[in-house]
């Protein structure tokens, strides 16, 4: 059976087997200490049940991951085992649509895995939007229930956030080393990895809605998180596993960035999408630690008693015993220390692909690169000094204000860059408004929304009465739209003839942007008004005397009308693909170095070692050229001078 | 107070004593020349004439410096061990990151990231 | 594909790369809990009852203070073993990575038998000899801190022992040795955890008692 040699079937029985494993190792342990093995019930849930779920979970992973082989080569080093490193399918003979469901090192295969599996994954947080923004349609509607609801908008959240970190694996892992010229990433089975752990994590989070949920909104604040039902331990755990995956996979991004570029491409002479692609990296690299700290501290404190944010009072310490203590605020900034950076993480490649765009589609050099390629270095940096502005009621000390409002205000600034950088791109072009050029100009008016609804919120005077409204929601969505969706998408529909080697169907991706982008407008800006009019955020029903049911109204129908834009993407990129003309090796005429070699792109990308020669973005200068092509050799001679 | 007693006395005596004791332990493994032993065979190194000498004495400057560094980190153990009774978290921290730097730039070679060939 | 034509210097720079990003993120982590440390416990530390080792009353403080030498001594002889591979010199490098592993595993039955006091009473394992995990926010810090940091000294040990297997097979060379340059490397940054971790949760701040004296 061929279906039963794939690893991806192999994975989910492997952690199958773990899970039962990791659970019976709880019970059995139990048993030989002599505590009691029945179901106890604790303050939090069942007290012997929660830590073999626990343990069960994270067996789950460790045996999806040795099942699916991704560590496979690893584990046969370790023992002194070589293994030769090979592009293609893991069980010679196989077919090429086999290589997608198992590991494999190509890194233009895991990036269609990453992509593929985030548009799954924004597909199920999309239902979640769908079924709850109907309860919100109206005042008053109760048919969701109240816990059922707050399980549904914190997975809508976690779900979305996985679903972008996938999204943006995908570009980076797909267009850096292309956009370099290197054949692959610098740790292929690394990556392979990185990838795959997404899988045990994502499922976590999709089986913690059924096993009693967690009504803690994403964040999961203690103490409700403390005291939440079980589900959101694996909350905790799926998040745990993707962060892993974005601190592994953005180790390789940098290495990559930094050791593999071709001859001749100096930093500044880098594709901008890839100084975007390493500034993510670098959040994603170090502040990803964080959430996963903040998270197993909870972890331990509701499985093991240790009482980090639990302060127990006002008694520090009694006689033989030391009690109570902790501190939530702690767990804020542990947090948000992460979880401010994050929104960087999922805007940066967005907003390196809209500058990668227009230059192309408005035949004009890219306006002021240097300051597009630093102001992504200078948000990524000055984005890990603004996290406190998410706590501006928590009750931290009052003297943190005023710095992290200031800090807030300054990354308007990079920010401010990089819009200049696009209108004076824009100016004057000759624009083509194909289906990429159009999200990609979306996008911008769409993270314009957001970018203006940010200073009010980050201002602690206008903080103080927006703060939990749906403004929040309404400024959160238009850049998470405008920062990833729209340029995602654009990615998309842009790169889609390069690694198919067939051009989507141009009529129904005008369709696509034509219903979603004034939907989402009307989406955006609905929000936005019924925040400033009394709508709290994460509440499962509103009253009637708030006067805001027509605009929920209206919000509930455009969500849906972007729902649907999106399923006509699907079935443009994915259904209607095998009957699509061939697009030709170049059909944008794009300067960047993946699109001067054959569409589908052959194993190994660049059989002949390219050299970059002068400016990425010097569209309609005469005679400008910015990569040649040396003689195909079998292995790469070093060049002097290169790197 | 008896603390600060112990701290300043007793336990310096005991743990200057403990890591001479591991020194001369460790020298005492430490073997000059390669024995004849598992994987004794398989040395590439000559081990006659120049190249021997040149090598066996750029080996033996290795060691010393790891001693050396060995030596260093215990005097900033010992000294912040005697000093924490002061409770200044400053002077801790100062020593910390001096014990750090010495890590990484003798344990683990940092500058090694920066260099493009193999120094040895 | 550029991979195989990379000579193994270039791999070996990309992986020391690597390594010492890890490295970086790791140090968030760990950064982390020396935040929750001061921001939980401020300008104090538990203070605790002496440990009694036979009729003897040792202070607390021998303990961790024992443990941070056997951990220091680990990484001189962890370094020597590396010095000695990057020599040639087999014999020593094969027995300094074993007495690495073994100091390694001493620190940590030194963490989890007098840190942590595991112990028998009446047939059944208990934990705390001094301060359990639920004993407010002092004992859930100490076991925070000193359980991540056991944690990586676990795996250190693990490596070290591959390690030494595979040395004893033959593998590693004056040339490439790269396997033995990532595991002292790692065995090296564990110990500066140590470095850390150690003053922050021993020596600095003004000692608090459990017990009303």
């Amino acid at each position: 059976m061929r279906i039963l040699r794939l690893g991806l079937v192999q994975g989910l029985f492997g952690g199958l087997v773990g899970w039962v494993m990791g659970f019976s190792l709880v019970v059995a342990m139990r048993l030989l200490l002599g505590l009691p093995a029945a179901w106890k019930t604790g303050v939090s849930g069942p007290a012997a049940y929660e830590p073999a779920m626990v343990v069960a979970a994270i067996f789950f992973a460790i045996g999806f991951m040795v099942g699916v082989g991704s560590m496979t080569d690893w584990l046969k080093w370790a023992v002194g085992i070589k293994t030769p490193f090979h592009h293609g399918a893991r069980i010679p003979g196989s077919p090429e649509w086999t290589r997608y469901f198992s590991v494999d090192y190509s890194h233009k295969v895991i990036g269609v895995q990453y992509g593929v599996t985030g548009i799954l994954v924004l597909g199920v947080g999309g239902t979640l939007a769908m079924l709850f923004r109907l309860q919100l349609a109206q005042p008053e509607m109760k048919f969701i229930a109240a816990d059922v609801f707050n399980t549904m908008i914190s997975a809508h959240g976690m779900i979305m956030i996985g679903s972008i970190l996938l999204g943006v694996g995908a570009m980076s892992n797909y267009l850096v080393p292309l956009m370099i010229g290197a054949n692959d990433m610098a740790f292929p089975r690394l990556n392979a990895f990185a990838y795959w752990i997404n899988v045990p994590g994502a499922l976590l989070l999709m089986i913690a809605m059924f096993i009693g949920g967690w009504n803690t909104g994403w964040t999961g604040y203690p103490p409700l998180s403390a005291q939440a039902p079980v589900g959101v331990q694996y909350f905790f755990l799926g998040v745990f596993f993707i962060g892993l995956s974005s601190i592994l996979g953005s180790v390789n991004i940098i290495v990559t960035t930094l050791t593999m570029r071709s001859p001749g491409m100096s930093l500044f002479r880098m594709p901008i999408f890839v100084w975007a692609a390493f500034a993510t990296a670098i959040i994603q690299l170090t502040a990803t630690q964080l959430i996963g700290l903040s998270f197993l501290m909870v972890l331990t404190q509701r499985i093991l008693g240790m009482g980090f944010f639990d302060p127990g009072g006002v008694v520090w310490y009694e006689v033989d015993k030391w009690v109570g203590g902790g501190n939530p605020i702690l767990f804020q900034h542990l947090f948000w220390f992460y979880s401010h950076p994050a929104v960087y993480v999922f805007i940066l490649p967005g907003l390196g692909i809209i500058s990668e765009l227009l230059p192309v589609f408005a035949r004009k050099p890219l306006f002021g690169y240097k300051w597009v390629a630093m102001s992504s270095m200078a948000i990524a940096l000055v984005g890990f000094l603004v996290w406190a502005h998410h706590m501006f009621v928590s009750g931290m000390s009052n003297f943190l204000r005023a710095p992290f409002m200031m800090s807030t205000l300054l990354v308007a600034v990079p920010t401010g860059v990089k819009f200049f950088s696009w209108l004076g791109t824009l100016w004057g072009g000759r624009i083509e408004y194909k289906t990429p050029m159009l999200f990609s100009l979306g996008a911008i008016s769409v993270f314009l929304i957001g970018g203006l609804t940010g200073p009010p919120l980050g201002t602690v005077t206008t903080d103080m009465n927006l703060h939990d409204t749906y403004y929040v929601v309404g400024h959160f969505h238009a850049t998470m739209f405008g920062g990833f969706v729209f340029p995602f998408f654009a990615a998309l529909y842009y790169w889609y003839p390069k690694a198919t080697g067939r051009m989507y169907n141009e009529a129904l991706g005008k369709l696509h942007f034509w219903l979603m982008t004034p939907a989402f407008w009307v989406m955006s800006l609905g929000q936005i008004f019924v925040g400033m009019h009394g709508m709290r955020r994460r509440i499962a029903t509103y009253e009637v005397g708030l006067d805001i049911g027509t605009a929920q109204m209206m919000v509930t129908i455009a969500g849906f009308v972007i729902f649907l834009s999106v399923l006509v993407m699907v079935l443009n990129l994915f259904v209607l693909s095998w009957r699509a003309r061939h697009a030709g090796a170049n059909p944008w005429r794009s300067r960047g170095l993946e699109w001067q070699i054959p569409s589908p792109m052959p194993e190994m990308s660049y059989a002949s070692l390219p050299v970059v020669v002068g400016e990425p973005y010097d569209y309609g200068k005469p005679g400008s050229t910015y990569v040649q092509f040396a003689a195909p050799t079998l292995a790469h001679a070093p060049l002097a001078g290169g790197d | 107070m008896e603390n600060i007693a112990l701290a300043t006395i007793i336990l310096p005596m005991l743990l200057g004593s403990m890591i001479l004791a591991g020194l001369w332990a460790l020298t005492w493994l430490m073997p000059g020349e390669p024995k004849s032993g598992k994987g004794a065979e398989l040395v590439a190194a000559p081990a006659y004439g120049p190249d021997y000498v040149r090598l066996s004495t750029k080996r033996h400057t290795a060691y010393r410096t790891g001693l050396m560094v060995l030596l260093g980190l215990a005097v900033l153990t010992i000294v912040e061990f005697i000093l924490a009774p002061l409770n200044s978290a400053a002077l801790m921290f100062v020593i910390m990151i001096l014990k750090a730097a010495v890590i990484m730039s003798y344990f683990m070679h940092m500058a090694t990231v920066w260099r493009n060939e193999e120094a040895h | 594909m550029s991979a195989i034509a990379d000579s193994y210097q270039d791999l070996t720079r990309r992986n020391r790369m690597g390594m010492w990003l890890f490295f970086l993120s790791e140090a968030f982590l760990f950064g982390g809990l020396l935040v929750a440390r001061f921001f939980l416990w401020g300008n104090t530390r538990p203070s605790m009852e002496p440990t009694m080792i036979g009729p003897l009353a040792v202070s607390y403080q021998i303990i961790p203070l024992l443990i941070t030498v056997v951990l220091l001594l680990s990484s001189f002889s962890m370094n020597r073993a590396e010095t000695a591979i990057a020599h040639d010199d087999r014999p020593t490098f094969l027995r300094f990575t074993l007495l690495t592993a073994l100091l390694g595993t001493l620190f940590l039955l030194g963490v989890l038998v007098f840190e942590w006091g595991w112990r028998m009473e009446e047939g059944n394992f208990v934990l705390g000899r001094h301060i359990s995990p639920t004993d407010g926010v002092y004992g859930a810090v100490i076991y925070g801190m000193t359980g991540m940091h056991a944690l990586h000294v676990l795996s250190g040990v693990i490596m070290l022992l591959l390690l030494w297997n595979l040395g004893r097979k033959g593998h590693f060379s004056a040339r490439e040795h790269w396997g033995v340059e990532a595991t002292a490397i790692y065995w090296h940054y564990v110990d500066l955890v140590w470095v850390f971790f150690y003053p922050a949760i021993y020596l600095i701040g003004v000692g608090v008692h459990a017990a009303a004296h």
